[in-house]
C-alpha cells in the first residue's frame, strides 16, 4: 500500500504540483484561472513526439516542444492582456475555457487522435523505495516541481521583479499608473507557465493514456491542489499536488476502484469548497 | 393613497402612455401569433424532410434543450457551469435503469424522472459553489465532468448486455413523431424560460449576474436563487439526456464526455443560449455544421475549432449572436416608434413644493459654497413635527455599534435612533464610516459589536436578505440596477410583492424617472439611481438607507431629488436615512443630521445647527480653517 502511494506520488504528484504552482502564480499576478494550463503543455508534448518520431534526438525534440508550449502560452497571455485586460476574473477565466476547447480542437486536427510514442524524459530507474522502483523521470519531475516552487517563491520575495509582480497582483491598474510594465510582466508569467506546463506533461505522459483531451484535463487535479492552497500559498499547492498523486496511487492499489482515479479531485474540490466557504462572503466591491 | 398629483406644471403622460399601451398590446398579439406559427409550422416543415434530415433535426432540438440549460446558468445568472452533458448523462442513465428494471410508467414518465434524477446532482455541484461566484463553480463543474467521465467509461449503459434497449412508445415510434415530441419539449422549456424571465423569480437570476450584493439587498436569498438556477438547469439537461436515449435506444459514455460538455459550453457562449432562439440556433449549428462540413469534404472537427474561435470572439466583443440580434431589433423598433409620435423625453423634474430651506449663514455658507436662490418652494403644507417631538419607539436604532477591520476602527460606539416617518441625514468627510454604517446595519458587514434594532426588535442574527424582508432597504454608492431588465421588471423584482402597472408608473412619476418599459441598459447613470430608489420605494420598507443617491446627477436635479426624498415619509410611510455629500441636498431633505468623522459621532442636530458646529467645520475644512 505504501508502495502504491509512493508510486503515485512520484508518478503524477510532481507534475500536479508544478501545474498547481503555475495556476496559483497566474491567478495571483494576472487574475486568470488558466483552464488551458495543461492544454498548452499537451500541445508542446505532442510537438515533441512528432519531431522525435521523425528521428530527431529526444533532447532536441523536447526542447522544441517546450519552446512551442511556451510560445502558445505567450500567445494566450498576449490575447488576454490585449483584449481582456479590464475584464472581470470570471470573464477572463471563461476566455481560458474557450482557449482550452480551441487548443484541444486544433491539436486533434493537427495530431489526430491515435496513440503516440511518448518516451521517458530520462531513462532508467533511480532508486528503489519499499520495493517500488522510482524512475529517473519521476525523480526529475519531483525535483523540477521543487525547483520551480522555490524559484517562484524566492523571486517573489527577494527580487525587484518579484516586488513588481506582487504590486501587480495587488492592483494591476494602480501598478500600471506607477509605470510598471504590467502587460509585459504578465506575458512573462504566461511564458513561464507554458514552459513549466510542457515539462510537467513531458514527465507525466509516458505513464498514461496519451489522449489529447484527457491530458489537457489534467488541469483539474492541479486545480484541486491549488484550491487546497486557497490559490495563495505555493508550498501548500505543492504538497496538495503530491498528496493527490499519492491518493491516486493508493486508489490504483484497490483493484475495484483503480478505474476511478479521476473522481478524487472532484471529491477533494467539493470538500474543500464546502469547508472554505461555510461563511457568507460578499465577493464584489462595495 | 397614490393619488395622481394634479398640480400645474406636473408631468401628464396620459397621452403617450395610452399610445404605448395600445402599441404594446399590438406588439404582444403579433408576438403571440408569430410564436404560435413557429410552434406549429416547424413540425409541419420537418414532416417533408428526408429521414436523414429528420434525424439531424431531432439532434438539433435535443442539443438546443441542453443549451437552454447552460444558458439559464451562464447567460442569465452569470455563473460558469461547464458540465451540461454530465447532467444529461445522469438523465440518460436513469432512463436506462428504469428500462432495465421494467419500472412502471413507461417512457414519458421516465423522461421526466430522468430530469428529476439529475436535480440532486445539480444541488451537489451547486452547494459548494454557493458563496463565491464564477470561478469556483467552473472548477467544480469541470471536475465533476471529468470524474463522471471516468465512471461512465467503466460502466456499461444499463441493459446493453442483455440487449434491453429503450423502446419508444407507439405515439412517438416514428422519427417524425419523435421530432414533434422533442420540439414540443424544447418549446415548453423556451416558454418557461421566457415567462420566468418576466417574473421576479427569473429576473432575480439577472440580478445575480449583475451583483450578489444588490440581489441580497432586494431581499432575495443569494444561495437559494443560485440553487434554484442550478437545479432547474440540471433538470432541463437531464431531460435532454433522456431524449438522447429515446432517439437511439441506448447511449455511450462518449455522448456525454467532458470535452463534449466544454464544446457545448463554447456554443452556448457563441449563440447566447440564455435566449430560446439562441439555444435553437446553437442546436442547429451543432447538428448541421459537422454534417455540412462532411458534405463538402472537409473534416468534421473543423466545426469545433470554429465554435471555440466564435466563443472567443463573442467574449472579446461582449455580445453573443442573439444578444446582437436583439439589440438591433430593439433599435429598429425604437426608430419606428419614434417616427410614430413626438418623442417625450425626460421632463425636467418639478421643484418639490413642501420643503423649507433654513436660512444659512456663517460657517454653513462656507460649507455649502454658493447657495443658489432656493427654488420656488410653496410653504402650503404644514411642516412635520421635528424629530424630538415624535413619540413612540424609533423605527431603527443602533446601540454602541462598533466595526473593526483588523486594527482600524471603522465605526466606534455609534448610537443612532431614527424616528418613524422622518428623514435623517448621516454626513461626514470621506472615510468617516458612513457606508460602513449602512453595510453593518444591512448585514453586509458582520462581526460588529453593539446591536441594531428594527421596530424595537434586534436583527443582529439575521442575514442580509432577512433584514431586507423585515423592512430595511438600501441603495449603493454605485448604482446596482440590472441592465438586462426593463425598468418595470426591475421595480417588480425589487418590490417583492404584487404591484400594479399603475403603482409602478406612479412611483416613477414621483421620482421623474424614465418610463416603465424602457430597458435599463438604455438609460443614463443618474436615471438608474432613480430607478434603484423607485425599486426600494415599491417594496414599502420601514426604513430606507440611501447611500449618496444624487451622485451622478446634475446639481439642479440633485436638489429636486432631495425635495422628493423629503416627501418620501409622508407618501410611502417609511423613514429615510440619507448619506450625502451635497450639503444643499441634506439641508433640503433632512430634519435631523448626525455627523461622523473617523468612525466617531462628532455632532448631532438640525442641519443648521450641525453645519455651524465647530467640530464639523474643522472635520470638513481642517483645523486651520478660520470660520468668520
Amino acid at each position: 500500500m505504501l508502495q502504491a502511494a509512493i508510486a503515485g506520488l512520484a508518478d503524477s504528484g510532481g507534475a500536479y504540483a508544478a501545474l498547481a504552482v503555475c495556476l496559483v502564480l497566474l491567478l495571483r499576478t494576472t487574475g486568470v484561472l488558466n483552464f488551458a494550463a495543461a492544454a498548452t503543455g499537451t500541445f508542446g508534448t505532442y510537438v515533441m513526439s512528432v519531431i522525435y518520431t521523425s528521428g530527431v534526438p529526444y533532447g532536441v525534440a523536447a526542447a522544441v516542444g517546450v519552446l512551442v508550449g511556451t510560445a502558445l502560452s505567450v500567445a494566450f497571455g498576449l490575447a488576454l492582456t490585449r483584449w481582456f485586460f479590464d475584464s472581470s476574473p470570471a470573464h477572463r477565466t471563461t476566455v481560458t475555457i474557450a482557449l482550452l476547447i480551441g487548443t484541444i480542437a486544433v491539436a486533434l486536427r493537427i495530431f489526430g487522435d491515435f496513440p503516440r510514442l511518448m518516451p521517458n524524459l530520462v531513462n532508467g530507474n533511480a532508486v528503489r523505495i519499499a520495493s517500488v522502483d522510482i524512475s529517473n523521470t519521476d525523480v526529475v519531475g519531483l525535483i523540477f516541481a521543487f525547483v520551480i516552487t522555490a524559484g517562484v517563491t524566492q523571486t517573489l520575495r527577494r527580487t525587484e521583479i518579484g516586488l513588481r509582480l506582487r504590486a501587480i497582483s495587488q492592483g494591476p491598474v494602480a501598478s500600471e499608473l506607477l509605470a510598471l510594465p504590467v502587460r509585459s510582466l504578465s506575458v512573462g508569467i504566461w511564458a513561464l507557465a507554458g514552459a513549466v506546463s510542457t515539462v510537467a506533461l513531458l514527465v507525466i505522459t509516458p505513464d498514461r493514456s496519451t489522449e489529447i483531451a484527457d491530458l489537457s484535463l489534467l488541469v483539474v487535479p492541479a486545480m484541486a491542489a491549488a484550491l487546497l492552497a486557497s490559490f495563495r500559498r505555493y508550498w501548500v499547492a505543492v504538497v496538495g499536488g503530491l498528496a493527490l498523486g499519492a491518493a491516486e496511487g493508493l486508489l490504483s492499489y484497490v483493484q475495484s476502484l483503480s478505474d476511478y482515479q479521476a473522481v478524487i479531485p472532484f471529491v477533494v474540490i467539493v470538500l474543500l469548497l464546502l469547508y472554505f466557504e461555510r461563511k457568507e462572503t460578499w465577493g464584489d466591491v462595495r | 393613497m397614490f393619488a395622481r398629483r394634479a398640480a400645474s406644471g406636473e408631468i401628464a403622460p396620459a397621452g403617450p402612455a395610452a399610445f404605448d399601451a395600445v402599441a404594446a398590446r399590438g406588439r404582444l398579439t403579433s408576438m403571440v401569433l408569430a410564436t404560435a406559427a413557429v410552434a406549429v409550422g416547424v413540425p409541419l416543415l420537418v414532416e417533408s424532410f428526408s429521414d436523414y434530415y429528420v434525424t439531424l433535426c431531432i439532434q438539433a432540438t435535443i442539443t438546443a434543450i441542453a443549451l437552454l440549460s447552460v444558458g439559464i446558468v451562464t447567460d442569465r445568472a452569470g455563473l460558469l457551469s461547464v458540465c451540461p452533458l454530465s447532467f444529461a448523462a445522469i438523465g440518460a442513465w436513469a432512463v436506462g435503469l428504469f428500462n432495465e428494471h421494467g419500472w412502471p410508467g413507461g417512457f414519458f414518465l421516465w423522461l421526466v424522472l430522468g430530469g428529476v434524477a439529475a436535480m440532486p446532482f445539480g444541488l451537489l455541484v451547486g452547494l459548494p459553489a454557493l458563496r463565491l461566484r464564477g470561478i469556483n463553480l467552473a472548477v467544480i463543474t469541470l471536475s465533476f465532468a471529468v470524474a463522471l467521465d471516468s465512471v461512465l467509461n467503466h460502466t456499461q449503459f444499463p441493459g446493453t448486455e442483455t440487449a434491453q434497449f429503450v423502446a419508444r412508445p407507439g405515439a412517438v415510434v416514428s422519427d417524425n413523431s419523435y421530432f414533434v415530441l422533442c420540439w414540443g419539449i424544447f418549446f415548453f422549456f423556451a416558454l418557461v424560460v421566457w415567462a420566468l424571465g418576466r417574473l421576479p423569480f427569473g429576473s432575480a437570476w439577472r440580478a445575480l449576474a449583475r451583483s450578489e450584493r444588490a440581489t441580497a439587498a432586494m431581499g432575495r436569498s443569494v444561495s437559494r436563487t443560485k440553487l434554484g438556477v442550478f437545479v432547474l438547469s440540471a433538470f432541463v439537461a437531464g431531460i435532454s439526456g433522456a431524449l438522447i436515449v429515446g432517439q437511439v435506444g441506448t447511449a455511450v459514455a462518449d455522448n456525454f464526455s467532458s470535452s463534449s460538455s466544454l464544446l457545448l459550453f463554447a456554443v452556448a457562449i457563441l449563440v447566447g443560449a440564455g435566449y430560446p432562439e439562441g439555444a435553437l440556433v446553437g442546436g442547429l449549428f451543432s447538428a448541421f455544421f459537422p454534417a455540412i462540413l462532411t458534405d463538402v469534404g472537409l473534416p468534421q472537427d473543423l466545426g469545433n475549432i470554429l465554435f471555440a474561435v466564435g466563443a472567443f470572439q463573442v467574449l472579446s466583443v461582449g455580445t453573443s449572436m442573439t444578444g446582437g440580434w436583439r439589440r438591433s431589433a430593439r433599435r429598429l423598433q425604437r426608430r419606428r416608434r419614434a417616427r410614430g409620435r413626438p418623442y417625450a423625453d425626460r421632463v425636467p423634474i418639478p421643484p418639490a413644493h413642501d420643503v423649507e430651506i433654513p436660512p444659512t449663514d456663517g460657517s454653513a455658507v462656507a460649507l455649502t459654497l454658493a447657495q443658489p436662490a432656493t427654488q420656488a418652494l410653496s410653504p402650503d403644507r404644514p411642516r412635520r413635527p421635528a424629530n424630538g417631538e415624535r413619540s413612540g419607539t424609533p423605527v431603527l436604532a443602533t446601540r454602541g455599534l462598533t466595526v473593526r477591520y483588523a486594527n482600524v476602527i471603522a465605526l466606534e460606539d455609534i448610537s443612532i435612533e431614527i424616528a418613524p416617518q422622518s428623514v435623517s441625514g448621516l454626513i461626514g468627510p470621506n472615510g468617516a464610516g458612513k457606508s460602513t454604517f449602512v453595510d453593518a446595519v444591512t448585514g453586509f458587514v458582520t462581526g460588529y459589536q453593539g446591536s441594531i434594532e428594527l421596530d424595537g426588535s434586534p436583527i443582529d442574527s439575521l442575514p442580509v436578505h432577512r433584514r431586507v424582508r423585515a423592512g430595511l432597504r438600501r441603495t449603493f454608492q454605485q448604482e446596482r440596477t440590472v441592465p438586462a431588465l426593463t425598468i418595470a421588471a426591475y421595480v417588480r423584482l425589487a418590490a417583492r410583492r404584487r404591484i400594479t402597472r399603475e403603482e409602478i408608473a406612479s412611483i416613477l412619476d414621483f421620482l421623474a424617472a424614465p418610463p416603465a418599459d424602457e430597458p435599463i441598459a438604455e438609460i443614463d447613470v443618474g436615471s438608474r439611481r432613480l430607478v434603484e430608489l423607485a425599486g426600494c420605494l415599491a417594496a414599502r420598507p420601514r426604513v430606507l438607507l440611501l447611500d449618496e443617491p444624487t451622485a451622478g446627477l446634475a446639481q439642479a436635479e440633485s436638489i429636486a431629488v432631495g425635495g422628493r426624498i423629503a416627501e418620501i415619509p409622508e407618501r410611502y410611510g417609511c423613514a429615510v436615512l440619507l448619506i450625502e455629500h451635497d450639503m444643499e441636498v441634506v439641508t433640503v431633505a433632512c430634519e435631523h443630521v448626525t455627523v461622523l468623522d473617523f468612525g466617531r459621532e462628532i455632532a448631532k442636530g438640525t442641519p443648521k445647527e450641525v453645519l455651524e458646529h465647530a467640530a464639523v467645520v474643522s472635520a470638513y475644512l481642517g483645523d486651520q480653517a478660520v470660520v468668520v
